[in-house]
């Protein structure tokens, strides 16, 4: 079954490739040099869509006027600067004049000087490229170049305070959907040459740019090609947040947790950078990936550094324990009701029973019935419109909290296993984890209901060993839990001070591993 | 019910198994496996439906019994 | 090569260790006090001492062939048909010495913690991880064992703290009553379970990292395995005495059921079992690891995880059958199971050792 599964998504593959390269390439390779066949393709191979521009005007040289024309995608580029540069000032300085049909084209490019990128391109592949990436094309008639003028402009958020991950002190920018405003937010951070960016179009149809960013000299350089690698394998029509890019790029693809860090946040994409990662940044989104991420990553967040290290400390400690909560609670709830009462203290046990008297399911059904309706409250909350959320608050907290007690449907004791779960769920900082964490806990409650801690414990060792076996790109994703690593713990479970911090994680960045040479803050000598 | 569970249980290891032996081509391997794979149906049916297999302790007991009576004399 | 993965010292010493303490912390004090009394503490330490020198042994033998395995060597000490026998019944072993431990753990489980399962549900979702650690491989187990190891000591240091209060000296007394010979026989005990399994190791120490400097983990994961079922002897003899710790099955459970601090903290011995779960847990992935590899590198395959699922449900079938009742299972231990581990951990190997020294000179 599967063998025929696979063998029909590859020909359905090879369709679409066929499809769309014969949209793509067509007939046209090199450009013709009459102005109106140009033109023509254009207008044929886009459909005449009514966004697309095409100004035709004439340039008066010494003895003729060519044929000229602008095209340009109305709403993605800023005509006017090209329109002003070429014409009125062109006319005015009478640069034209005494040009001839073959040197027109050089002139123009020298005249264009409000336009800072400027490329002249020979085929109609790259001229489709440039006006839908919302470069303005100037053609002239009789000549086989043409000019890409970079005016892209087009209306886009701008900087505003990440919603994912908020912090009470540390920057409040977060990033936009603008790759170019994204990476100059990181260089802001990060003035060294050894910054790096490359830029390449992912996507037959979407042709998103992906960029990837890494600190020369500090990334692992294996990591960097292997990441170069990845993308290129990358064969889709399109690209429109970098979740499809995780998912192409990532290890293991058969596993419920995240191996790729992704935020909305400079300053993290910056540390993650300094400490020998490489960021993965793609047009479209505010989501910036991280690679290689670890698993204690999802744990900790960016107030960590700002904050006092002794706090911070007992924060990720806390999230550990939220973490273990999350996973663990309603299954340890589970196994004790039903298969070992005697952990109890009696009274206890005695308050238990009384409160179940009337319940008519096993607590696992119990269990699971509170569980479905949190993530169903849930999941309203996140797509419904804002002005509908206090509803469900309201409907979430009494009807189906006070009133399934009040009718006999749980125990409080269950709704209250419920809600710490829930609240522990939202401490753990990186939602993708979250998420996972919700899966695996209706898993291991399963386990709970028919084997008791054993089931959990074997749940446990399984996730355990699941977790071990991951690697993201090619790190270990419990580095440094297992492998141990005694020098990592600098900045794992807890956090040491800054000036503490000598070494970058060894597992991330090998090779150059030294940070700083800081000593321990002193008080002035009397 | 056992007798169902193994027959489950050995069918699922056979699906998920053997297509993935097929296609790497390791016919040696491949053969081992579906000896191994009978020989562990060959015993599991017998165990679930309740028919007797000999001990392997009883034959390590008497075959090792020698060793036994040397370390039972020297500690009398 | 069939296994690419390699582990660290630290993993080798961390794997030693639970492997020593796998399934022996809950059988070897009751078969200790049943022949050394109130002395077993002083056997099992003896044991220790005995049972370091037989890691010396595997050490040295291992070290005679840094980048080879049991399985591997044998055939170039024995020759390759001696050698194929040799490696053929110390897979037989491996794979019995699996179904002894699952047996023990799911005794464990379905006398004491949870007596309405049927013995053979457990068995089989047990397998399952063991399938998926061995599957895994080498590395992967390893990491497993760096992050549970923290837990286990944790849970350890707990039972012993809080049995503190619990302690009678006199039970201890008196002491040396037991003769040198009794003594002798008593740490028997402790050498044929663990020391002697973990022959099993010479079918993983090439993968260790720095091949050249791994003695040492491997000789201390022992030592310390050894000393904390030594210390649980002891708790054993000074919380329920040696009369109780003989009769009991599994003593070492009973001495946390006896833990109570205060009102609130009292039966946790669930909690505690834990210990004994995640430390046989360990042992069972590396038998059932070893099995699996040496059979695939017996018979030249290029790789051992399509043999782990069969290999399973012969485990499982293998663990019904082989004790009838409890008797049988007591006068095994106590009497058969050194002799058998006796030939593999340390005539085979010794040989072995012997005829390559012998061949070399």
């Amino acid at each position: 079954m599967r063998s025929i599964f696979k063998r029909n998504q590859a020909n359905h593959k090879a369709k679409t490739t066929e499809q769309v390269f014969l949209k793509q390439q067509g007939p046209n390779l090199s450009k013709p040099t009459i102005l109106s066949e140009t033109l023509e393709i254009i207008r044929k191979n886009t459909g005449n869509s009514t966004d697309l521009i095409i100004r035709q005007f004439q340039i008066d040289t010494a003895d003729v006027s060519i044929d000229a024309a602008i095209v340009y995608l109305d709403g993605m580029a800023d005509s006017t600067t090209i329109m002003d540069s070429l014409l009125i000032d062109g006319k005015e300085t009478g640069i034209y004049r005494n040009a001839t049909s073959d040197n027109l084209i050089q002139k123009l490019k020298s005249s264009l000087l409000k336009v800072g990128d400027i490329k002249t391109i020979t085929d109609m592949d790259s001229i489709h490229i440039a006006i839908f990436s919302g470069d303005a094309i100037v053609l002239v008639d009789g000549s086989a170049e043409s000019i890409a003028a970079g005016v892209r402009k087009w209306s886009e958020r701008g900087v505003t305070e990440p919603q994912s991950q908020t912090v009470i002190r540390g920057p409040r920018e977060g990033f936009s959907e603008s790759i170019r405003i994204n990476t100059a937010l990181v260089r802001r951070k990060i003035k060294d040459p050894n910054l790096w960016l490359e830029t390449n179009p992912i996507g037959r149809i979407s042709k998103t740019d992906v960029a990837i960013m890494f600190i020369k000299g500090i990334a692992n350089e294996k990591v960097v090609n292997e990441v170069r690698i990845r993308l290129a394998r990358i064969d889709t029509d399109a690209i429109l947040e970098s979740g499809y890019i995780e998912e192409f790029i990532q290890d293991e693809t058969y596993t419920p947790f995240p191996t790729i860090y992704n935020t909305e946040r400079p300053d993290v994409v910056a540390a993650g950078l300094l400490e020998g990662r490489v960021a993965i940044l793609v047009d479209g989104t505010p989501f910036v990936l991280l690679a290689p991420a670890l698993f204690t990553q999802f744990l900790q967040t960016a107030e960590d550094y700002y904050q006092r290290a002794d706090i911070s400390s007992l924060l990720r400690i806390l999230r550990f324990v939220s973490l273990f909560i999350a996973l663990f609670a309603p299954s340890i709830y589970i196994a004790i009701t039903t298969f070992h009462q005697e952990m109890i203290p009696t009274p206890l046990l005695i308050n238990f029973a009384a409160q179940r008297e009337g319940i008519p399911f096993p607590a696992f059904v119990e269990a699971i019935l509170m569980e479905v309706t949190f993530e169903i409250l849930r999941e309203a909350g996140v797509r419904m419109p804002r002005a509908v959320g206090q509803a469900v608050s309201i409907v979430g907290a009494l009807v189906i909290g006070q009133a399934a007690v009040e009718a006999g449907l749980v125990g409080p004791t269950m709704v209250i296993i419920v809600s710490i779960t829930a609240i522990s769920n939202f401490v753990i900082p990186s939602y993708s984890l979250g998420i996972s964490v919700r899966m695996m806990r209706f898993i291991l409650m399963m386990l709970a209901a028919s084997f008791g801690l054993f089931g959990i414990l074997v749940g446990i060792i399984a996730l355990v060993l699941h977790l071990c076996s991951l690697r993201s790109f090619g790190i270990p994703y419990m580095s440094p839990f297992g492998p141990l690593d005694m020098e990592d713990q600098n900045d794992n479970l807890i956090r040491l001070p800054h000036w503490l911090q000598h070494r970058r994680p060894r597992y991330i960045s090998q090779g150059n591993e030294i940070r700083e040479k800081s000593t321990q803050p002193k008080p002035p000598e009397p | 019910m056992w007798i169902i569970i193994v027959i489950f249980a050995v069918g699922i290891m056979a699906a998920l198994q053997l297509p993935s032996l097929n296609k790497k081509k390791l016919r040696k391997e491949r053969s081992v496996y579906l000896l191994l794979l009978f020989i562990a149906f060959v015993l599991a049916s017998l165990e679930s439906l309740r028919i007797k297999i000999p001990n392997p302790l009883d034959a390590v007991t008497i075959a090792v019994k020698p060793i036994t009576m040397v370390i039972n004399y020297i500690f009398q | 090569m069939l296994e690419n993965g390699q582990i660290s010292r630290q993993q080798l010493f961390i794997l030693v260790f639970l492997f020593s303490l796998g399934s022996a912390i809950l059988i070897v004090p009751s078969a200790m006090a049943l022949t050394s009394k109130q002395d077993s503490w002083i056997s099992a330490l003896l044991g220790v001492l005995l049972g370091m020198l037989l890691l010396v042994l595997y050490h040295s033998l291992g070290k005679s062939f840094p980048n080879q395995n049991l399985v591997q060597y044998s055939e170039i000490i024995a020759g390759k048909f001696v050698g194929r026998l040799i490696s053929f019944l110390y897979l037989t072993f491996f794979l019995l010495l699996s179904a002894l431990v699952l047996r023990n753990i799911g005794d464990f489980m379905t006398t004491i913690v949870m007596p309405e399962t049927p013995i053979q549900a457990i068995f089989i979702l047990f397998m399952v991880i063991i399938v998926m650690g061995a599957g895994l491989g080498l590395e992967v187990i390893g990491r497993a064992a760096e992050i549970f190891l923290p837990w286990i000591l944790l849970l350890l240091f707990i039972l012993i703290v809080f049995i503190m209060p619990q302690m009678e000296m006199n039970r201890l007394y008196p002491i040396f009553e037991a003769s040198v010979k009794e003594m002798i026989k008593g740490s028997l005990t402790i050498l044929g379970i663990p020391y002697l399994e973990l022959v099993i190791f010479l079918m993983i120490l090439p993968y260790v990292r720095q091949t050249n400097k791994r003695g040492n983990a491997f000789l201390w994961g022992g030592f310390l395995g050894g000393l904390v079922l030594s210390i649980i002897t002891l708790l054993c003899i000074l919380v329920l005495g040696w009369d109780f710790t003989s009769r009991h099955s599994f003593p070492s459970y009973t001495l946390a059921k006896k833990i109570q601090v205060g009102e609130f903290l009292q039966r946790i011995e669930v909690m505690m079992a834990v210990i004994w779960f995640l430390t046989i847990f360990f042992k069972l992935v590396l038998c059932f690891y070893a099995a699996g590899l040496g059979l695939a590198q017996l018979l030249r395959m290029q790789t051992y995880r399509p043999l782990l699922p069969p290999l399973a449900l012969i485990t499982v079938v293998l663990a019904l059958i082989v004790y009838p009742n409890n008797v049988y299972f007591r006068s095994f231990a106590s009497q058969t199971w050194f002799s058998y581990a006796l030939i593999f951990g340390f005539i085979i190997p010794i040989t072995l050792l012997a005829i390559h020294k012998l061949k070399k000179n």
